[in-house]
Protein backbone atom coordinates (compact mmCIF):
# COMPACT_ATOMS: atom_id res chain seq x y z
CA UNK A 1 0.00 0.00 0.00
CA UNK A 2 3.07 2.01 0.47
CA UNK A 3 3.72 2.06 -3.25
CA UNK A 4 0.08 2.89 -3.50
CA UNK A 5 0.47 6.24 -1.52
CA UNK A 6 3.27 7.40 -3.35
CA UNK A 7 1.77 6.40 -6.97
CA UNK A 8 -1.53 7.42 -6.96
CA UNK A 9 -1.13 11.15 -7.41
CA UNK A 10 1.14 10.91 -10.29
CA UNK A 11 -0.94 8.40 -12.16
CA UNK A 12 -4.08 9.81 -11.74
CA UNK A 13 -3.39 13.38 -12.52
CA UNK A 14 -1.77 12.01 -15.87
CA UNK A 15 -5.22 10.24 -16.57
CA UNK A 16 -7.12 12.94 -15.08
CA UNK A 17 -5.58 15.03 -17.81
CA UNK A 18 -5.68 13.03 -20.40
CA UNK A 19 -9.61 11.80 -19.79
CA UNK A 20 -10.94 15.29 -18.73
CA UNK A 21 -13.64 13.04 -16.54
CA UNK A 22 -13.06 12.67 -13.11
CA UNK A 23 -15.10 9.66 -12.32
CA UNK A 24 -13.86 7.85 -15.73
CA UNK A 25 -10.34 8.93 -14.40
CA UNK A 26 -10.75 7.01 -10.80
CA UNK A 27 -12.10 3.93 -12.91
CA UNK A 28 -9.21 3.48 -15.25
CA UNK A 29 -7.08 4.79 -12.16
CA UNK A 30 -8.64 1.42 -10.30
CA UNK A 31 -7.84 -0.54 -13.65
CA UNK A 32 -4.12 0.37 -13.30
CA UNK A 33 -3.65 -0.52 -9.39
CA UNK A 34 -5.55 -4.18 -9.42
CA UNK A 35 -3.26 -4.88 -12.58
CA UNK A 36 -0.41 -3.79 -10.49
CA UNK A 37 -1.77 -5.87 -7.38
CA UNK A 38 -2.25 -8.89 -9.75
CA UNK A 39 1.32 -8.52 -11.10
CA UNK A 40 2.40 -8.61 -7.96
CA UNK A 41 0.95 -11.78 -6.99
CA UNK A 42 1.97 -13.29 -10.13
CA UNK A 43 5.41 -11.68 -9.73
CA UNK A 44 5.55 -10.14 -13.27
CA UNK A 45 5.36 -6.84 -11.81
CA UNK A 46 8.66 -5.11 -12.53
CA UNK A 47 11.80 -4.88 -10.26
CA UNK A 48 13.07 -1.59 -11.40
CA UNK A 49 10.83 1.70 -13.17
CA UNK A 50 7.64 0.58 -11.22
CA UNK A 51 7.12 4.01 -12.08
CA UNK A 52 7.41 3.71 -15.61
CA UNK A 53 5.38 0.59 -15.64
CA UNK A 54 2.68 2.18 -13.45
CA UNK A 55 2.47 4.71 -16.48
CA UNK A 56 2.69 2.37 -19.05
CA UNK A 57 -0.11 0.67 -18.17
CA UNK A 58 -2.46 3.86 -17.66
CA UNK A 59 -1.30 4.56 -20.66
CA UNK A 60 -2.52 0.93 -22.13
CA UNK A 61 -5.74 1.97 -19.74
CA UNK A 62 -6.68 4.98 -21.55
CA UNK A 63 -6.33 3.87 -25.14
CA UNK A 64 -8.54 0.49 -24.28
CA UNK A 65 -11.02 2.79 -23.01
CA UNK A 66 -11.01 4.97 -26.04
CA UNK A 67 -10.84 2.15 -28.53
CA UNK A 68 -14.13 0.95 -26.99
CA UNK A 69 -15.49 4.51 -27.63
CA UNK A 70 -13.85 4.29 -31.13
CA UNK A 71 -12.53 8.15 -30.70
CA UNK A 72 -11.13 10.43 -28.27
CA UNK A 73 -13.82 13.33 -26.97
CA UNK A 74 -13.76 16.00 -28.94
CA UNK A 75 -14.26 19.66 -27.73
CA UNK A 76 -15.04 22.56 -29.75
CA UNK A 77 -13.51 25.59 -30.09
CA UNK A 78 -17.00 27.64 -28.91
CA UNK A 79 -17.13 25.70 -25.71
CA UNK A 80 -14.24 27.11 -24.40
CA UNK A 81 -13.68 30.93 -26.30
CA UNK A 82 -12.65 33.03 -23.98
CA UNK A 83 -14.86 36.09 -24.24
CA UNK A 84 -12.39 38.84 -22.59
CA UNK A 85 -9.84 40.05 -25.34
CA UNK A 86 -6.34 40.09 -24.16
CA UNK A 87 -3.24 41.52 -25.78
CA UNK A 88 -0.54 39.46 -24.69
CA UNK A 89 -0.35 36.00 -25.52
CA UNK A 90 1.43 34.88 -22.17
CA UNK A 91 -0.73 36.75 -20.03
CA UNK A 92 -3.60 35.75 -21.93
CA UNK A 93 -2.46 32.56 -21.02
CA UNK A 94 -1.47 32.94 -17.76
CA UNK A 95 -5.26 34.07 -17.32
CA UNK A 96 -6.89 30.63 -18.59
CA UNK A 97 -8.57 28.51 -16.04
CA UNK A 98 -7.28 24.52 -15.54
CA UNK A 99 -10.77 23.86 -17.13
CA UNK A 100 -10.03 25.84 -20.00
CA UNK A 101 -6.66 24.44 -20.94
CA UNK A 102 -7.85 20.68 -20.26
CA UNK A 103 -10.78 21.28 -23.03
CA UNK A 104 -7.50 22.44 -25.03
CA UNK A 105 -5.45 19.74 -24.06
CA UNK A 106 -8.21 17.15 -25.17
CA UNK A 107 -8.14 18.69 -28.55
CA UNK A 108 -4.95 17.64 -28.88
CA UNK A 109 -3.98 14.07 -30.89
CA UNK A 110 -2.73 11.59 -27.80
CA UNK A 111 0.54 11.16 -28.32
CA UNK A 112 0.60 15.16 -27.84
CA UNK A 113 -1.53 15.25 -25.13
CA UNK A 114 0.74 12.78 -23.39
CA UNK A 115 4.16 14.04 -23.74
CA UNK A 116 3.07 17.63 -21.98
CA UNK A 117 1.10 15.49 -19.25
CA UNK A 118 4.48 13.60 -18.82
CA UNK A 119 6.95 16.41 -19.04
CA UNK A 120 5.89 19.04 -17.87
CA UNK A 121 2.82 18.02 -15.97
CA UNK A 122 4.45 14.89 -14.07
CA UNK A 123 8.19 16.47 -14.98
CA UNK A 124 9.33 13.21 -15.85
CA UNK A 125 13.07 13.54 -17.94
CA UNK A 126 12.95 12.93 -21.44
CA UNK A 127 14.23 9.35 -20.92
CA UNK A 128 11.73 8.01 -18.93
CA UNK A 129 9.00 9.50 -20.99
CA UNK A 130 11.04 7.97 -24.41
CA UNK A 131 11.19 4.72 -22.55
CA UNK A 132 7.27 4.79 -21.01
CA UNK A 133 5.70 6.14 -24.82
CA UNK A 134 8.24 3.58 -26.48
CA UNK A 135 9.91 6.21 -28.61
CA UNK A 136 13.60 7.37 -28.92
CA UNK A 137 14.90 10.91 -26.62
CA UNK A 138 14.85 12.53 -30.45
CA UNK A 139 11.09 11.18 -31.22
CA UNK A 140 10.11 13.32 -28.13
CA UNK A 141 12.24 16.26 -28.42
CA UNK A 142 10.09 16.90 -31.67
CA UNK A 143 7.29 15.53 -30.03
CA UNK A 144 6.94 17.69 -27.56
CA UNK A 145 7.71 20.56 -29.82
CA UNK A 146 5.04 20.30 -32.13
CA UNK A 147 2.92 19.43 -28.93
CA UNK A 148 3.41 22.55 -27.29
CA UNK A 149 2.99 24.64 -30.59
CA UNK A 150 -0.10 22.66 -31.49
CA UNK A 151 -1.72 23.59 -27.99
CA UNK A 152 -0.77 27.13 -28.55
CA UNK A 153 -2.25 27.09 -31.71
CA UNK A 154 -5.98 25.88 -30.00
CA UNK A 155 -5.47 28.70 -27.29
CA UNK A 156 -4.05 30.99 -29.56
CA UNK A 157 -7.18 31.07 -31.74
CA UNK A 158 -9.12 32.19 -28.46
CA UNK A 159 -6.82 34.55 -28.61
CA UNK A 160 -7.63 36.24 -32.46
CA UNK A 161 -11.09 35.16 -32.35
CA UNK A 162 -11.27 37.25 -29.18
CA UNK B 1 11.39 22.33 -40.03
CA UNK B 2 12.00 23.97 -36.85
CA UNK B 3 15.51 25.06 -36.09
CA UNK B 4 16.93 21.74 -34.23
CA UNK B 5 18.82 24.10 -31.72
CA UNK B 6 15.39 25.61 -30.50
CA UNK B 7 14.22 22.26 -30.18
CA UNK B 8 17.14 21.59 -28.06
CA UNK B 9 16.51 24.96 -26.00
CA UNK B 10 13.00 24.27 -25.41
CA UNK B 11 13.92 20.61 -24.11
CA UNK B 12 16.69 21.97 -21.88
CA UNK B 13 13.83 24.28 -20.47
CA UNK B 14 11.63 21.90 -19.73
CA UNK B 15 14.09 19.85 -17.67
CA UNK B 16 15.21 23.40 -15.71
CA UNK B 17 11.69 24.38 -15.30
CA UNK B 18 11.22 20.50 -13.79
CA UNK B 19 13.75 21.53 -11.78
CA UNK B 20 12.79 25.02 -10.45
CA UNK B 21 14.31 27.21 -12.79
CA UNK B 22 11.58 30.24 -13.50
CA UNK B 23 10.65 30.90 -17.41
CA UNK B 24 13.00 33.93 -17.09
CA UNK B 25 16.05 32.37 -15.60
CA UNK B 26 15.95 29.95 -18.77
CA UNK B 27 15.46 32.81 -21.13
CA UNK B 28 18.45 34.71 -20.28
CA UNK B 29 20.38 31.51 -21.03
CA UNK B 30 19.11 30.95 -24.43
CA UNK B 31 18.89 34.63 -25.02
CA UNK B 32 18.40 34.06 -28.99
CA UNK B 33 15.09 32.21 -28.46
CA UNK B 34 13.76 34.31 -26.08
CA UNK B 35 11.13 35.65 -28.39
CA UNK B 36 10.21 31.67 -29.49
CA UNK B 37 10.78 29.89 -26.24
CA UNK B 38 8.30 32.43 -23.55
CA UNK B 39 5.29 31.40 -25.02
CA UNK B 40 5.95 27.78 -25.77
CA UNK B 41 7.19 27.25 -21.82
CA UNK B 42 3.85 29.61 -20.33
CA UNK B 43 1.85 26.85 -22.44
CA UNK B 44 3.58 23.81 -21.37
CA UNK B 45 3.32 25.04 -17.89
CA UNK B 46 -0.56 25.32 -18.44
CA UNK B 47 0.15 21.30 -18.19
CA UNK B 48 0.81 21.81 -14.67
CA UNK B 49 -1.23 24.09 -13.54
CA UNK B 50 -4.05 22.48 -15.41
CA UNK B 51 -3.79 19.58 -12.96
CA UNK B 52 -6.10 18.58 -10.47
CA UNK B 53 -6.10 19.82 -6.43
CA UNK B 54 -4.45 18.20 -4.38
CA UNK B 55 -8.34 17.96 -2.40
CA UNK B 56 -9.97 16.59 -5.93
CA UNK B 57 -7.13 13.68 -5.26
CA UNK B 58 -6.59 12.99 -2.14
CA UNK B 59 -10.88 12.11 -2.52
CA UNK B 60 -10.51 10.40 -5.30
CA UNK B 61 -7.25 8.29 -3.35
CA UNK B 62 -9.77 7.07 -1.15
CA UNK B 63 -12.34 5.97 -3.48
CA UNK B 64 -10.09 4.61 -5.52
CA UNK B 65 -8.77 2.57 -2.99
CA UNK B 66 -11.78 0.83 -1.80
CA UNK B 67 -12.53 0.27 -5.32
CA UNK B 68 -9.36 -1.82 -5.44
CA UNK B 69 -10.15 -3.76 -2.48
CA UNK B 70 -13.52 -4.70 -3.89
CA UNK B 71 -12.33 -5.43 -7.19
CA UNK B 72 -9.82 -7.52 -5.65
CA UNK B 73 -12.36 -9.23 -3.59
CA UNK B 74 -13.70 -10.38 -6.53
CA UNK B 75 -11.13 -11.48 -8.57
CA UNK B 76 -9.01 -14.04 -6.15
CA UNK B 77 -11.56 -16.98 -7.28
CA UNK B 78 -9.31 -17.32 -10.43
CA UNK B 79 -6.06 -16.67 -8.61
CA UNK B 80 -5.87 -19.72 -6.26
CA UNK B 81 -5.90 -22.51 -8.55
CA UNK B 82 -2.32 -21.85 -10.35
CA UNK B 83 -0.58 -22.45 -7.05
CA UNK B 84 -2.44 -25.65 -6.52
CA UNK B 85 -1.59 -26.65 -10.36
CA UNK B 86 1.92 -25.67 -9.64
CA UNK B 87 2.05 -27.88 -6.58
CA UNK B 88 0.01 -30.61 -7.48
CA UNK B 89 2.89 -32.70 -10.09
CA UNK B 90 5.21 -32.21 -6.76
CA UNK B 91 2.85 -33.83 -4.59
CA UNK B 92 2.00 -36.40 -6.83
CA UNK B 93 5.92 -37.70 -7.69
CA UNK B 94 6.00 -37.49 -3.90
CA UNK B 95 3.40 -39.74 -3.33
CA UNK B 96 4.54 -42.13 -5.96
CA UNK B 97 8.28 -42.33 -4.19
CA UNK B 98 6.61 -42.33 -1.06
CA UNK B 99 4.98 -45.68 -1.69
CA UNK B 100 7.62 -46.90 -3.35
CA UNK B 101 9.85 -46.52 -0.71
CA UNK B 102 7.13 -48.15 1.42
CA UNK B 103 6.62 -51.03 -0.70
CA UNK B 104 10.60 -51.42 -2.00
CA UNK B 105 11.55 -51.30 1.97
CA UNK B 106 9.13 -54.10 2.59
CA UNK B 107 10.14 -56.32 -0.28
CA UNK B 108 13.70 -55.95 0.96
CA UNK B 109 12.11 -56.57 4.46
CA UNK B 110 10.58 -59.77 3.93
CA UNK B 111 13.63 -60.84 1.55
CA UNK B 112 15.38 -60.42 4.63
CA UNK B 113 13.09 -62.42 6.53
CA UNK B 114 12.97 -65.20 4.12
CA UNK B 115 15.58 -67.24 2.19
CA UNK B 116 13.19 -67.05 -0.82
CA UNK B 117 11.59 -64.22 -2.65
CA UNK B 118 8.05 -65.16 -2.33
CA UNK B 119 5.15 -63.10 -3.80
CA UNK B 120 5.86 -59.53 -1.96
CA UNK B 121 7.89 -58.44 -5.40
CA UNK B 122 5.06 -59.61 -7.51
CA UNK B 123 3.01 -56.53 -7.43
CA UNK B 124 6.32 -54.64 -9.29
CA UNK B 125 6.29 -56.91 -12.37
CA UNK B 126 5.17 -60.47 -13.42
CA UNK B 127 8.73 -61.82 -14.16
CA UNK B 128 9.44 -62.09 -10.47
CA UNK B 129 7.77 -65.34 -10.00
CA UNK B 130 11.42 -66.98 -10.39
CA UNK B 131 11.53 -67.95 -6.51
CA UNK B 132 13.47 -71.14 -7.89
CA UNK B 133 16.74 -69.63 -8.25
CA UNK B 134 17.45 -70.63 -5.22
CA UNK B 135 17.78 -74.62 -5.98
CA UNK B 136 21.02 -73.57 -8.73
CA UNK B 137 23.68 -72.25 -6.94
CA UNK B 138 26.12 -74.16 -4.28
CA UNK B 139 23.52 -74.50 -2.13
CA UNK B 140 24.99 -72.12 0.30
CA UNK B 141 21.90 -69.84 0.34
CA UNK B 142 21.12 -68.82 4.13
CA UNK B 143 24.96 -67.66 4.43
CA UNK B 144 25.23 -64.31 2.78
CA UNK B 145 22.45 -62.02 4.19
CA UNK B 146 24.76 -60.12 6.78
CA UNK B 147 27.30 -58.59 3.97
CA UNK B 148 24.25 -57.93 1.48
CA UNK B 149 23.09 -54.83 3.39
CA UNK B 150 26.18 -52.55 2.95
CA UNK B 151 26.75 -52.18 -0.61
CA UNK B 152 25.03 -49.95 -3.27
CA UNK B 153 26.16 -52.13 -5.75
CA UNK B 154 22.85 -53.29 -7.75
CA UNK B 155 24.84 -54.78 -10.40
CA UNK B 156 23.19 -58.08 -11.39
CA UNK B 157 25.59 -60.00 -13.92
CA UNK B 158 26.87 -61.77 -10.81
CA UNK B 159 24.39 -64.14 -10.64
CA UNK B 160 24.10 -64.80 -14.29
CA UNK B 161 25.32 -68.32 -14.02
CA UNK B 162 22.67 -70.55 -15.15
CA UNK B 163 19.33 -69.90 -14.63
CA UNK B 164 18.96 -67.29 -11.63
CA UNK B 165 19.60 -64.75 -14.12
CA UNK B 166 16.37 -63.92 -14.31
CA UNK B 167 15.20 -63.36 -11.10
CA UNK B 168 17.81 -60.72 -10.49
CA UNK B 169 17.00 -57.97 -13.36
CA UNK B 170 12.89 -58.00 -12.62
CA UNK B 171 12.97 -58.41 -8.69
CA UNK B 172 15.21 -54.94 -8.31
CA UNK B 173 13.17 -53.08 -6.37
CA UNK B 174 16.13 -50.87 -5.12
CA UNK B 175 17.98 -51.71 -2.58
CA UNK B 176 15.89 -55.04 -2.31
CA UNK B 177 17.84 -56.60 -5.43
CA UNK B 178 20.69 -57.44 -3.43
CA UNK B 179 19.40 -60.02 -1.63
CA UNK B 180 18.50 -62.30 -3.24
CA UNK B 181 21.36 -62.91 -5.50
CA UNK B 182 23.50 -63.12 -2.81
CA UNK B 183 22.49 -66.45 -1.70
CA UNK B 184 24.03 -67.91 -5.19
CA UNK B 185 27.12 -66.70 -3.82
CA UNK B 186 28.53 -65.55 -0.74
CA UNK B 187 31.49 -64.69 -0.95
CA UNK B 188 30.94 -61.38 -3.95
CA UNK B 189 28.90 -58.72 -1.65
CA UNK B 190 31.98 -57.85 -0.15
CA UNK B 191 34.14 -56.75 -2.80
CA UNK B 192 31.39 -53.91 -3.30
CA UNK B 193 33.19 -52.15 -0.32
CA UNK B 194 36.75 -52.61 -0.80
CA UNK B 195 36.88 -50.80 -4.11
CA UNK B 196 36.20 -46.54 -3.90
CA UNK B 197 39.52 -44.66 -3.77
CA UNK B 198 41.28 -46.31 -0.39
CA UNK B 199 39.30 -47.33 2.47
CA UNK B 200 42.05 -48.89 4.37
CA UNK B 201 44.46 -45.99 4.56
CA UNK B 202 42.34 -42.86 3.75
CA UNK B 203 44.01 -42.12 0.99
CA UNK B 204 42.11 -40.25 -1.65
CA UNK B 205 44.68 -40.79 -4.21
CA UNK B 206 42.19 -42.69 -7.11
CA UNK B 207 42.65 -46.35 -7.36
CA UNK B 208 43.76 -47.43 -10.95
CA UNK B 209 41.75 -50.32 -12.67
CA UNK B 210 42.03 -53.63 -11.57
CA UNK B 211 44.48 -52.70 -8.64
CA UNK B 212 43.69 -54.82 -5.53
CA UNK B 213 44.75 -55.25 -2.21
CA UNK B 214 47.17 -57.21 -0.79
CA UNK B 215 48.06 -58.21 2.52
CA UNK B 216 52.14 -57.86 3.27
CA UNK B 217 53.34 -60.92 4.01
CA UNK B 218 56.94 -61.73 5.47
CA UNK B 219 59.39 -61.32 2.71
CA UNK B 220 57.28 -58.67 0.88
CA UNK B 221 58.93 -55.43 -0.35
CA UNK B 222 57.55 -52.89 -2.14
CA UNK B 223 60.04 -53.52 -4.89
CA UNK B 224 59.12 -57.07 -5.15
CA UNK B 225 55.46 -56.23 -5.26
CA UNK B 226 56.02 -53.96 -8.12
CA UNK B 227 58.48 -56.32 -9.78
CA UNK B 228 55.52 -58.95 -9.45
CA UNK B 229 52.93 -56.38 -10.58
CA UNK B 230 54.79 -54.81 -13.28
CA UNK B 231 54.61 -51.14 -11.65
CA UNK B 232 57.27 -48.87 -10.08
CA UNK B 233 57.56 -48.60 -6.25
CA UNK B 234 56.73 -44.90 -6.55
CA UNK B 235 53.60 -45.66 -8.05
CA UNK B 236 52.44 -48.41 -5.28
CA UNK B 237 53.57 -45.57 -2.82
CA UNK B 238 51.72 -42.78 -4.81
CA UNK B 239 48.32 -44.85 -4.59
CA UNK B 240 48.54 -45.81 -1.20
CA UNK B 241 50.02 -42.48 -0.06
CA UNK B 242 52.93 -44.42 1.63
CA UNK B 243 55.99 -41.79 2.29
CA UNK B 244 58.66 -44.35 3.48
CA UNK B 245 59.21 -47.56 1.81
CA UNK B 246 60.38 -48.82 4.81
CA UNK B 247 57.69 -48.51 6.90
CA UNK B 248 55.17 -51.68 5.48
CA UNK B 249 53.93 -53.92 8.46
CA UNK B 250 53.65 -57.17 7.76
CA UNK B 251 49.59 -57.76 7.89
CA UNK B 252 49.68 -54.49 6.31
CA UNK B 253 46.65 -53.88 3.59
CA UNK B 254 48.45 -51.77 0.45
CA UNK B 255 46.51 -51.95 -3.31
CA UNK B 256 48.71 -53.39 -5.98
CA UNK B 257 48.01 -54.60 -9.17
CA UNK B 258 47.50 -57.86 -10.36
CA UNK B 259 50.46 -60.06 -8.98
CA UNK B 260 52.54 -62.69 -10.83
CA UNK B 261 52.91 -65.17 -7.94
CA UNK B 262 56.37 -65.05 -6.29
CA UNK B 263 58.50 -67.79 -7.30
CA UNK B 264 59.03 -68.69 -3.16
CA UNK B 265 55.65 -68.67 -1.82
CA UNK B 266 53.25 -69.69 -4.36
CA UNK B 267 49.43 -70.43 -3.48
CA UNK B 268 49.97 -72.34 -0.66
CA UNK B 269 51.21 -69.22 1.45
CA UNK B 270 48.09 -67.04 0.22
CA UNK B 271 45.70 -68.94 0.87
CA UNK B 272 45.21 -69.22 4.38
CA UNK B 273 45.38 -65.60 4.75
CA UNK B 274 42.94 -65.04 1.72
CA UNK B 275 40.47 -67.27 4.20
CA UNK B 276 40.71 -64.66 7.42
CA UNK B 277 40.56 -61.90 5.22
CA UNK B 278 37.34 -62.18 2.93
CA UNK B 279 38.08 -59.06 0.80
CA UNK B 280 41.84 -60.09 0.42
CA UNK B 281 40.38 -63.05 -0.81
CA UNK B 282 37.96 -61.62 -3.68
CA UNK B 283 39.98 -59.12 -5.00
CA UNK B 284 42.96 -61.13 -5.14
CA UNK B 285 40.73 -63.83 -7.08
CA UNK B 286 39.58 -60.67 -9.40
CA UNK B 287 42.61 -59.28 -10.18
CA UNK B 288 44.43 -62.93 -11.21
CA UNK B 289 42.86 -65.74 -10.22
CA UNK B 290 46.05 -67.46 -9.10
CA UNK B 291 46.38 -66.84 -5.77
CA UNK B 292 43.17 -68.14 -4.49
CA UNK B 293 43.48 -71.54 -6.19
CA UNK B 294 42.82 -73.17 -2.95
CA UNK B 295 39.30 -71.73 -2.74
CA UNK B 296 38.67 -74.23 -5.12
CA UNK B 297 36.55 -74.12 -9.01
CA UNK B 298 33.68 -73.40 -7.71
CA UNK B 299 34.89 -70.14 -6.06
CA UNK B 300 36.97 -69.47 -8.71
CA UNK B 301 34.38 -68.30 -10.91
CA UNK B 302 32.07 -66.27 -8.49
CA UNK B 303 35.19 -64.89 -7.33
CA UNK B 304 35.74 -63.48 -11.61
CA UNK B 305 32.41 -62.88 -11.96
CA UNK B 306 32.56 -60.42 -8.95
CA UNK B 307 35.43 -58.83 -10.33
CA UNK B 308 33.98 -58.53 -13.33
CA UNK B 309 31.12 -56.42 -11.48
CA UNK B 310 33.63 -54.65 -9.57
CA UNK B 311 34.55 -53.09 -12.80
CA UNK B 312 31.34 -51.97 -14.11
CA UNK B 313 30.65 -50.36 -11.28
CA UNK B 314 33.94 -48.39 -11.29
CA UNK B 315 33.71 -47.53 -15.19
CA UNK B 316 30.04 -45.78 -14.59
CA UNK B 317 28.46 -48.26 -16.45
CA UNK B 318 26.61 -50.29 -13.86
CA UNK B 319 24.88 -52.42 -16.14
CA UNK B 320 23.36 -54.72 -14.21
CA UNK B 321 21.48 -52.15 -12.03
CA UNK B 322 20.40 -49.57 -14.57
CA UNK B 323 18.96 -52.41 -16.60
CA UNK B 324 17.38 -53.56 -13.52
CA UNK B 325 16.09 -50.30 -12.89
CA UNK B 326 14.77 -49.45 -16.28
CA UNK B 327 12.94 -53.12 -15.66
CA UNK B 328 10.85 -51.75 -12.73
CA UNK B 329 9.90 -48.26 -14.04
CA UNK B 330 8.57 -50.25 -17.90
CA UNK B 331 6.38 -52.40 -15.05
CA UNK B 332 5.19 -49.25 -13.73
Amino acid sequence: MRIYESYFSPIYQYIRLRVGDAALAEDIASDVFVKMVIAFKSHTAPRQSLRGWLFKVARNEINVHYGKVKQFPTTTLEEWFPSSDEDAEARYLRSLSSERTRQAISMLAAEQQEVLVLRFGQALDIQATADIMGKSVSAIKSLQFRAVNTLRGILGEGLDHG
Amino acid sequence: MADQRLINAFNDCIDRLANGETIAECLRRYPEYALDLRPMLEAGLLMRRAQSDSNEVLAAKARVRANIMDTLALTPMRRPTPPILRILPLVASLLIVFVFAIVGGSALLSRLNQAEPTPTTEFLSTHTVTPTLTATPTGTPTVTPTSTTTPTASSTPSSTPSPSSTPTETTIALPSTNTPRPSSTPVPTLTHTALPTNAITGCTVPIPAGWVIHRIQAGDTLSSLAVRGSTTVNEIMRVNCLTDARLLVIGQQVYVPPLVPPTQSTGGGTAPQVGGVSGNDNIDASGGGGSSGSSGGGNDNTGSDNGNDNADDHGGSGGGGGSGDDDNDDDD
